[in-house]
């Protein structure tokens, strides 16, 4: 065992929970002062939290866009502490607040909360493994390296960077601060947080025990954990912020105040800036919040609200491409520019272009519009909601909450499953769904339905078993890396796409990254110390195949955009390999090394290994 | 009304474990592919 990969791991660990404390005291001193005080101090600190980020995050872009990260970061944090120290006092008594109130538990509540805690802290090592997410290495974590190597700027070599939002700037900030592992943390972070949200949410219709119960399913997931540890996105911060917003709507409404409403604006804008499917829930909650409340005054301060905290990474695309939501409009705005081979792509990957029958749509809120042609444990939000559905009539109440939660649970899903046709996208309401189903659950008349109850009971109880063996099994090797059992590269090499390439590209230009970028053709490329121009044309706007037909052409491509190397692995793509070929030939490139790897083939969790010569 | 009860007890009960059969069914496939993944592996 490695002590010192081991004890890195506590102490990310711990650095992140210091990061939530001070959040949580900016957020809560900004709070105080708006007079916005929760009824439960729980659901204050998670309030509180969830403010402090989202100032965090605004301030990381800010630094961004300055070309201060590195000190910038450092900067943002020490004043953060200061506030937070200030705020000590009060954090204190929240914190002391929901340790009293959690220490009168019953025994069931205190199993389920027992059982949540080891879930997460398992969850929490296993995030600490080196990053191995396919979607990660390709562009949530390699988008943030290409702003710390080449700063604040466009790299038309990856149109997935453009996707990218709010949430990234978490892992821009763990990067800026020299650390992967705490990077990973922040994301973790968010999945703690939305099973507590959850959590919160759920015991405003149900015992203590059942609200543990559904932050246990929650975590359990698959989907969840594998989002919470080795995925590397920041999708669970989306469903935090979602229920965030659901509750403070519930508030603006029952209150009739502007600043609820303008609060639930900011936690629906970060939702909405964080991906573009999140423009769906943040419009279901506008939705929510005008329907009931009946006021444009609310409405307008929730735009507000909304617009300050989400627009800017539509902004930002806007100002690089003339497209806000790059490259969606791009045929009708630009179609002169379009690359039509990484558009057809692009619709493809994310279901742009699907059309679906109207009563598929019916699937998505219940999370089981499962794509038989591409099955997959990322596809696995469990039969839960599937199953419980009907069961909310026996809780569902005319409340304020209520209400708000069936509009942007049902509506968020079945827009997202209209507009994308990918049923992880609207993972940022399954807390939603899983509180509301459960309270169900939990309202079942006790006399004449026992056979009902003990039919809940039992799928409760496969679901969370089965979930259970398999975070273990699906975290075995994660676990084993964070807990310095295995090494970082044997780690790699048996989990990460690429990693053979990445690490003999990285050999074979030692010294010489800062001689230009390298054109490569595999699709992870974090970790490559060269600046890297993903080359191949299905997803980089950067190379289009149709403009690129001759020597001079790419020619001057490398000149424009200072590639020196060309990493051929083991073929160039269909779509350029005559030109690239050609310029062998005319000996325009010339090999300076071969290497033999082994890497997957296809998806990785199908374990297909491949001999490639390059 | 106990009749109604019963109806509509049956009707969820049988909702929730035919439900739970088809989910766990589409998935059957992965994880037999699992299985023979790791079998092929030892």
């Amino acid at each position: 065992m490695n002590a010192a990969v081991a004890a890195g791991t506590v102490m990310v660990l711990a650095g992140v929970c210091l990061f939530a404390l001070v959040a949580a005291g900016v957020g809560n001193r900004l709070l105080r002062r708006a007079g916005l005080l929760a009824h439960e101090p729980g659901e204050q600190l998670l309030f509180a939290v969830g403010l402090g980020v989202v100032i965090f995050e605004l301030c990381c872009l800010l630094v961004a866009v300055c070309d201060g990260l590195r000190g910038g970061i450092w900067v943002l944090l020490a004043a953060g502490s200061v506030v937070s120290w200030l705020e000590l006092p009060e954090l204190k008594r929240l914190l002391a607040a929901v340790w009293s109130r959690g220490r009168g538990a019953t025994r069931k509540t205190r199993l389920f909360r027992g059982a949540l805690v080891a879930v997460l802290l398992i969850e929490g090592v296993a995030a600490m493994a080196p990053l191995s997410g396919s979607d990660a290495l390709h562009y949530h974590f390699a988008a943030a390296q290409w702003v710390l190597s080449s700063g604040f700027h466009p790299n038309f070599f990856s149109t997935n960077s453009f996707l990218t939002g709010q949430g990234h700037l978490l892992i821009l900030a763990g990067l800026a601060l020299g650390s992967e592992k705490f990077a990973l943390g922040l994301l973790y972070l968010g999945g703690v947080l939305a099973a507590l949200a959850g959590a919160c949410l759920a015991r405003r219709w149900m015992p203590e025990t059942g609200a543990w119960m559904v932050a246990l399913a929650f975590v359990l997931t698959p989907v969840v954990f594998w989002q919470m540890s080795t995925a590397g996105t920041p999708d669970l911060w989306m469903a935090f912020f979602a229920v965030l917003t659901v509750l403070q709507i519930a508030r603006a409404v029952e209150t009739q105040e502007c600043k609820s409403a303008a609060l639930a604006g900011v936690f629906a804008g970060t939702v909405a800036g964080s991906k573009y499917t999140g423009c769906v829930i943040a419009a279901s909650a506008g939705l929510a919040l005008l329907l009931q409340s009946q006021s444009w005054k609310a409405i307008a301060v929730f735009c507000a609200g909304a617009v300050n905290a989400g627009v800017w990474p539509y902004y930002r695309n806007w100002l690089w491409t003339g497209d806000p939501v790059f490259p969606l409009l791009m045929r009708k705005l630009q179609p002169e520019n379009v690359n039509a081979q990484a558009m057809a792509t692009f619709l493809a990957d994310t279901g742009a272009n699907l059309h679906q029958s109207t009563i598929a749509f019916v699937r998505y809120p219940v999370f089981a519009a499962i794509d038989a042609g591409n099955l997959g444990l990322w596809q696995f939000l469990g039969p839960v909601c599937l199953c419980f559905a009907p069961l909310v009539i026996f809780a569902v109440r005319r409340t304020a909450l209520w209400r708000t939660v069936l509009l942007v649970w049902v509506l968020s899903a079945a827009g997202i499953g209209m507009t994308s046709g990918i049923l992880r996208f609207a993972l940022p309401v399954y807390p939603l769904a899983l509180a509301a189903v459960m309270a169900g659950v939990w309202a079942i008349p006790r006399r004449g339905w026992g056979a009902l109850r003990g039919m809940a009971t039992a799928t409760l109880a496969v679901f969370l078993t089965v979930s259970a063996a398999r975070l273990v099994f699906y975290q075995r090797h994660a676990l084993a890396a964070a807990a310095g059992l295995i090494t970082r590269d044997a780690y790699l090499e048996e989990v990460a796409p690429d990693f053979g390439k990445v690490r003999f590209v990285n050999e074979a230009l030692r010294g010489r990254e800062g001689e230009g970028k390298a054109l490569v053709f595999f699709r992870h490329v974090y970790g490559l110390k060269v600046r890297a121009a993903y080359g191949n044309p299905e997803a980089s706007w950067g190379v289009d195949p149709r403009q690129l037909k001759s020597d001079s052409a790419w020619g001057e491509l490398f000149q424009r955009e200072g590639i020196r190397w060309v990493v051929k692995s083991p073929e160039y793509p269909v779509a350029i390999r005559e030109q690239l070929e050609q310029m062998e030939t005319d000996g325009e490139l010339v090999p300076i090394a071969r290497a033999e790897v082994v890497d997957f083939v296809g998806n990785r969790m199908r374990g297909v290994r491949e001999k490639v010569r390059w | 009304m106990r009749r109604t009860r019963l109806v509509s007890m049956l009707f969820l009960c049988g909702w929730v474990l035919g439900m739970q059969v088809w989910y766990y069914g589409q998935f059957a496939g992965v994880l037999r592919g699992l299985l023979g993944t790791v079998l092929q592996a030892k």
